[in-house]
């Protein structure tokens, strides 16, 4: 697995590439751990390349989620698939618009930012 | 002034940053091809990118100080600048020049010289005025100011100093190349400079010498360097081999002479043995140079120059030629070159360190942490043999923990090998080399160490909290090959181990504890539910598992099922089982509702949790006499339902948010009865997973298997699906597994 980090202005894209599970998850808490402490109030991740996710990787989203929103940010998840989606949406995760919004595409996620 | 360094650090504080090492490199290969015109823009330039500077000027000084000249200045009226002489008269530049040490005027206004004119015409509070020394020699002083009135800090400082230093080296370098030199050598010293470029030090002396050697007409040479202990020779030409290996023993030598000396001198015939007692005269020499290899007050080495012939002695020209012309440039060069590898060095032995300490640290269990130490030993210690001895907790004794290299080796054969020197050893707090193993007595007879052909051997003691908790032995077969620079980088490889050790040690304990915990609350035998039937089915995939399922007995009527998915594995997952366990079963009987059962257990898991914990569960009571079930999910896994009238296989949940996320999360109760036949499957989404990486294809499967076994008793039923799912997973699972069957049967 890998991350790909684009920043720009207070705005950051973390693309998650690969599976993102047990073994990978902390190392995705470290970097929004360290993009949060730069000061970056709006994350925005792209899980178009997500192959798998398991419950390590929904509770490293939570806890992203949170600390995010603790200092005052937003967490957005952009480009699930259809199957990351239902296991979100299983979780309740899907109904807590304050602490995570879905987006279809890195682009609507931006653009919902702008607006 | 505490005032003006806050309102400094809130302007733009930087302590060296990567950009400005980059900067100080660049300019480091600048100054060493004297790029003068480069180094002198960085020199002004630099500071005011990256320190609290606002203006800058940098002053030539004439050889004998008294005269200056700016030879560049960066926001600056030249105009401004006082002419030369009264410059020289300056106080502040006078002492920076004679001192050869900074100084520092916090507030400009208090002096009174020259220098003021400038300040104030420039509109400058605060001044630091820094000399560049070359040899020995001011060769000119930069003056950095600042608008605002400030302090220094020591690291500003030590900054502006190095770019002095890099400015010092770049204008002798110039100033031997072209300034002094006469017009008629000048090619000869060209064809001198290039050689300096080399990339090692070895190539560089060697090829210098040669050249020195063509140009002074010399018939044998030498390049002699000193380091703390001895002088060596380092490059030689001509000379005659048994001279060498003398040399290299540190007899005395008119070198060990010049180097105390620091002149150059010139000999002519048989050397005077009463004037460098101990030196032996050497009778094909007739004439010989030696001259001190100088950087600042430092002597590095010293050149050696022979000629054989009577008939064509060296002078006294020859000797000031050498000492001018080659000696200088080649100091230079080499103090360079010398700073530069050894900056590299240490690069380089932070890279390793680095990837030693990701190897060792990547893994918690003890067998493969001294695995993995092992491997690095064998690796980056070049070692044939190697093993790690640890204290004993109880007894307090060193004993073999593992070992690598001997041949079919068991421990004891290490402990056979290694247990000697150690314990000769053990006190010692620094790593010890022991460069001959044939010199060391205990060894010579020692049968092991004939057998494996073993020559030499290094001992590094490892620490935790400064007490001595083991050894690190490696063995080569290699005489001398643990050289100091082997056994620093051994050193901080032991470190890395011991914590290493340390951490694995203490997982190991954490997870003792939290197996004993798992075993108290694995899921024990289900209770026997009249009319129903109940199968049950649990892997963990590590040591400790994040998955649980319960029935609890409410009524004579009334059974409470549970099954849930803890977040976290191993240890933290345990510890949040614990917890949801005992708080279901402290608070299951005062519901009726599961909802709001899982309302309850909410908070409490939202109050009493990291925030990254978070549980999925399902919970269902069972009403026995109208064979009703009420359900509701907490983000869990919908329940498969089989239906034995329809043959087919339903989905049961309630939406609902994960525990432990929002304080006031609602859920909500599902209803549905349950006749003979008729079974209830949940389980934690490990099994889907296993049995499929896309979440629906894993559930279709799993419906189908419960329609194929779901005539089957309960119990083996959800031993069929189970091994259906994850039978030919030969490989570790990636996720715990529980599963509940719960079958209607007739009464």
């Amino acid at each position: 697995m890998d991350f790909l980090v684009e920043k720009c202005g207070n705005l950051c894209i973390v693309r998650i590439i690969g599976d993102f599970d047990y073994y990978h998850a902390p190392e995705f808490r470290c970097v929004v751990q360290d993009l949060v402490d730069e000061g970056f109030s709006q994350i925005i991740v792209a899980m178009e390349d997500v192959t798998f996710m398991d419950s390590s990787g929904m509770s490293a989203l939570i806890f992203s989620a949170r600390r995010l929103s603790k200092s005052g940010g937003h967490f957005s998840i952009a480009g699930c698939s259809p199957c990351i989606y239902r296991k979100l949406e299983i979780g309740g995760l899907t109904t807590i618009p304050a602490l995570l919004s879905f987006f279809p595409t890195v682009q609507d996620a931006i653009q919902s930012m702008t607006i | 002034m505490e005032s003006t360094e806050q309102a400094v650090s809130s302007r733009r504080s930087s302590r060296p940053t990567l950009e400005i090492l980059s900067h100080l490199q660049q300019l480091s290969r600048d100054s060493a091809e004297g790029r003068l015109s480069r180094v002198y823009e960085a020199a002004v330039q630099l500071p005011i990118n990256c320190l609290l500077i606002d203006k800058s000027i940098l002053l030539s000084c004439s050889k004998n100080g008294s005269h200056f000249f700016p030879v560049r200045v960066k926001n600056v009226c030249l105009d401004a600048l006082p002419d030369c002489s009264s410059l020289a008269k300056d106080s502040v530049i006078h002492s920076v020049v004679v001192n050869q040490s900074p100084k520092v005027i916090e507030d400009v206004s208090t002096c009174d010289t020259p220098l003021r004119h400038i300040c104030t015409h420039e509109q400058v509070c605060s001044v630091a005025c820094i000399p560049a020394v070359a040899c020995g020699e001011t060769q000119a002083v930069l003056i950095y100011m600042s608008c605002s009135k400030r302090a220094f800090a020591v690291w500003e400082i030590e900054l502006m100093m190095t770019i002095a230093s890099h400015v010092a080296t770049a204008c002798r370098i110039r100033l031997v190349d072209y300034e002094c030199c006469p017009p008629q050598v000048s090619p000869v010293l060209d064809r001198l400079r290039q050689v300096l470029t080399a990339t090692s030090v070895d190539d560089l002396l060697q090829n210098a010498l040669r050249e020195v050697i063509t140009i002074v007409n010399a018939d044998s040479g030498s390049i002699m360097l000193y380091d703390d202990i001895q002088c060596r020779i380092a490059a030689a030409y001509g000379l005659k081999e048994n001279i060498d290996r003398r040399v290299a023993r540190s007899v005395p030598t008119i070198s060990n002479y010049i180097a105390t000396h620091r002149k150059p001198l010139l000999l002519h015939g048989p050397v005077d043995t009463s004037k460098y007692p101990g030196v032996v005269p050497r009778s094909e020499i007739a004439s010989s140079i030696c001259v001190p290899l100088r950087a600042g007050k430092k002597v590095l080495g010293s050149l050696n120059l022979n000629r054989s012939s009577h008939k064509r002695p060296f002078g006294e020209s020859d000797l000031d030629f050498t000492t001018a012309y080659v000696a200088q440039p080649l100091s230079i060069a080499l103090e360079h070159k010398r700073l530069s590898l050894y900056k590299d060095d240490q690069a380089s032995f932070l890279r390793h360190l680095y990837r030693i300490a990701k190897m060792i640290t990547s893994s918690l269990e003890i067998e493969e942490v001294l695995d993995k130490i092992m491997d690095q030993l064998m690796s980056v210690g070049r070692a044939d043999v190697c093993g790690l001895l640890l204290k004993d907790d109880t007894f307090g004794e060193f004993t073999m923990a593992c070992g690598r290299g001997i041949p079919g080796g068991m421990k004891d054969d290490y402990a056979e090998l290694m247990m000697p020197l150690a314990l000769s050893l053990v006190g010692r707090a620094r790593p010890t080399a022991v460069p001959d193993l044939d010199a060391h007595r205990a060894y010579t007879d020692q049968e092991v160490v004939r057998r494996l052909g073993l020559r030499s051997a290094a001992i590094i003691p490892l620490f935790i909290k400064r007490k001595n908790v083991g050894f690190i032995m490696v063995y080569s077969r290699q005489i001398a090959s643990f050289p100091q620079s082997l056994l620093k980088l051994l050193a901080g490889l032991a470190e890395l181990a011991a914590i290493a050790i340390e951490n694995a040690r203490h997982y190991e304990r954490q997870l003792g504890i939290a197996r004993i915990t798992q075993r108290l609350l694995a899921p024990c035998p289900l209770v026997c539910i009249p009319g129903f039937e109940i199968g049950h089915k649990y892997i963990p995939a590590y040591q400790v598992g994040g998955d649980y399922y319960d029935l609890i007995k409410l009524s004579e009527d009334k059974f409470g099922l549970a099954l849930a998915d803890v977040s976290g594995k191993d240890v933290d997952a345990a510890t949040h089982i614990a917890l949801c366990k005992h708080s279901l079963r402290a608070v299951a009987d005062h519901f009726d509702s599961p909802s709001l059962l899982l309302r309850k257990m909410n908070r409490l898991i939202y109050e009493n949790t990291s925030p990254e914990a978070f549980v999925s569960m399902f919970y269902a009571v069972l009403d026995i006499e109208h064979r009703e079930l009420t359900f509701s999910s907490a983000g869990h896994d919908p329940g498969l339902l089989y239906r034995a009238d329809s043959r087919t296989v339903e989905r049961v949940s309630t939406p609902g948010i994960l525990l432990g996320i929002q304080p006031d999360a609602a859920f909500v109760d599902g209803r549905l009865s349950i006749k003979p036949g008729d079974t209830l499957l949940l389980y934690t989404d490990g099994l889907v997973f296993a049995s499929s990486r896309d979440y629906e294809t894993g559930i279709s499967k799993i419906m189908a298997t419960l329609i194929e076994h779901s005539l089957q008793p309960a119990q083996q039923l959800a031993d069929n699906i189970h091994e259906r799912t994850v039978g030919k997973h030969t490989a570790k699972l990636p996720d715990d597994i529980a599963l509940i069957a719960l079958k209607a049967v007739e009464e």
